[in-house]
């Protein structure tokens, strides 16, 4: 079998290799960088909570938009049509909803000194077992988000590696790809930890954005515009990608609410939040965040453009038999990139991607290892500082395998893998976002919904095959009807609570979840 | 009485406005006026995430000093 030629060279190689030398400069720099004891949890997990506006935002961006953008989205645009541009509602209403609620979660985290969610749930409904499963729900919802990334990370080698031409079986140099992948992630945050995660995020935003800008206007230029591309849609198909089909609003409408409310319930996300100086340097960097989604939509599009580049889309086609329908869509911005550009600007491209991945699940990794640290192991066995960071360390190793688990264990596009991790991780909005606003809520019944939550989310996905239930009105994300029955339980358990005579009482007062004290 | 804050009361709002906007299908679901060969249903969705940030960052701006 022959995949038509690339515009791949040793040109791209070296430039590609170059940039990545750099990046890994910056990652090891990053760790001396201002400086900060490195042994406390503190430092390595929260950049000692000194980071200014810009890298704030870069930080948020550099988490939040991850391989889930570069690959994912598009891939599924491409692979099944103009629902999965649900992203772009989602990103526009999920931070409207960081700003309800992380403002609040950094005020009272600063007064109480909480470093987690775990955290503050503990104290605000005086439940230890609370906390503990909202730690634990969110470690859990997170290695799907990580196995996103490191499925992502593996989509470039792959386009790397057939783009040289390399000679070999298309299988092995998938599995290749995965190991190496894998392998520069977990030497990567062990060494560097948040602080090396944010200059390199810096350096990564950089690059994306230098790719996305430059190759929105000069791939449609190549191809004749946008046009062309929608006119190569195979006439049977051009109805799912040119609007939205009727039957189809629903389930586009739940996918980006229950993304909406999940995203900023991960720790990753709350982490990043919590890093903030000030909380007006937090408000006016999250009121900016939408503007990232402007290049989530250019990067969304290339599952579209792709129709209008005949090489790149037969590669795709070619592989698709060999490494997998959704793998080989994985494909759809490093082949669209590396079938157009010149054979520098691909390697440029192909290492922004690559580390657009490699960051944000370095970030995950740390976020959800101070949080099993903290929340669950400190639970049951004080540590020492040093005792607290160590184990950090090596935790997040292990998370990344476990990460590895879910890349096998769920078929499908990649954005699936995010999906699942959203119904697991939005069961926890309970307790902390409403948890935010009152605390006229029982721990006992939070805690229930909590566990009803996540089991009929896991139990309808496996049952359905899918992130979406059938319904009259139309297909729902599975995430959704979960938090409807979480918040039934949590009310009605509360409700019988309250007529037996419980009564709410708190350790955190309103007061200190809005004013710094 | 308990603190009350301005700025979540308005951020509410506008996630609420911005949810409406999110929502109209009948007057975004459409492939025309196309913009540079792309569907309205695609674009409209685009200028949507300028408006929301700009939403945002004008109630950020005006309640920053807010605690």
């Amino acid at each position: 079998m022959v995949i038509p030629q690339t515009n791949v060279d040793s040109i791209t190689l070296v430039v590609f290799l170059i940039l990545f030398a750099f990046f890994v400069f910056l990652g090891f720099y990053g760790a001396s960088w201002r400086k900060g004891d490195l042994s406390k949890l503190y430092e390595w997990g929260l950049a000692g909570r000194r980071l200014g506006i810009l890298l704030v935002w870069f930080l948020m961006g550099a988490d939040l938009y991850t391989a889930y953008t570069f690959i994912a989205v598009p891939a599924a645009l491409f692979g099944v049509g103009s629902l999965y541009f649900f992203a772009v509602p989602y990103v526009a209403w999920t931070f409207a909803i960081a700003m309800l609620t992380m403002p609040r979660l950094w005020t009272v985290s600063r007064n109480k000194g909480y470093i987690t969610a775990a955290d503050f749930v503990k104290d605000r409904f005086n439940s230890r077992y609370l906390a503990l499963a909202v730690a634990l729900v969110g470690i859990v919802a997170e290695l799907p988000y990580i196995a996103l990334q490191i499925v992502g990370m593996k989509a470039v080698l792959t386009m790397l590696i057939v783009g040289l031409g390399i000679n070999g079986s298309i299988t092995l140099i998938n599995e290749i790809s995965l190991v190496i992948a894998f392998v520069i992630l977990a030497a990567f945050t062990y060494t560097s930890g948040l602080r090396g995660a944010t200059l390199t995020g810096v350096f990564k935003d950089a690059l994306i954005w230098f790719t996305v800008i430059v190759s929105i206007i000069a791939i449609p230029m190549a191809i004749g515009g946008f046009h062309v591309a929608f006119s190569s849609i195979p006439s049977s198909k051009a109805s799912i990608y040119e609007t939205l089909p009727s039957k189809l609003i629903m389930a586009y409408f739940s996918l980006a609410l229950g993304s909406a409310i999940a995203l900023y319930l991960y720790p990753h996300a709350i982490n990043g939040s919590l890093s903030s100086v000030s909380k007006k340097q937090l408000k006016l960097s999250t009121s900016l965040l939408p503007i990232y989604g402007i290049g989530l939509v250019f990067l969304a599009l290339f599952g579209i453009l792709i129709y209008g580049i005949p090489n790149a889309l037969s590669a795709i086609k070619d592989l698709s038999p060999i490494i997998g329908k959704s793998a080989a869509a994985d494909l759809v911005v490093p082949a669209t990139i590396a079938y157009t550009m010149p054979n520098w600007f691909i390697g440029i491209a192909l290492v922004g991607v690559f580390i657009g991945g490699l960051v944000p699940a370095a970030i995950m990794a740390i976020a959800i290892s101070n949080l099993l640290v903290r929340n669950i192991i400190e639970e049951f066995k004080p540590l020492s500082m040093k005792g607290e960071s160590t184990l950090a360390k090596w935790m997040s190793a292990v998370f990344k395998f476990a990460a590895l688990g879910f890349v096998f264990a769920v078929p499908g596009y990649a954005i699936t893998l995010q999906l699942l991790g959203g119904i697991i991780v939005t069961q926890t909005m309970p307790p902390i976002f409403l948890g935010l606003y009152t605390h006229k809520l029982e721990k006992w019944s939070l805690l229930a919904g909590m566990i009803v939550g996540v089991a009929s989310g896991v139990g309808l996905y496996y049952h359905y095959g899918s992130v979406f239930m059938p319904t009259p009105v139309g297909s729902i994300y599975i995430a959704l009807i979960a938090l409807a029955l979480n918040l039934i339980v949590t009310g009605i358990g509360t409700t019988i609570a309250y007529v037996r005579g419980w009564r709410p009482i708190s350790r955190v007062k309103d007061e200190e979840i809005l004013k710094s004290m | 009485m308990a603190y009350k804050s301005m700025f979540y009361i308005a951020i509410f709002i506008a996630l609420i406005v911005d949810i409406i906007l999110y929502s109209l299908f009948p007057l975004f679901n459409r492939v025309t006026p196309c913009l540079f060969g792309v569907p309205f249903f695609y674009w409209y969705q685009t200028i949507m995430l300028a408006v929301s940030s700009l939403m945002f960052f004008t109630i950020a701006y005006v309640f920053k000093e807010e605690e």
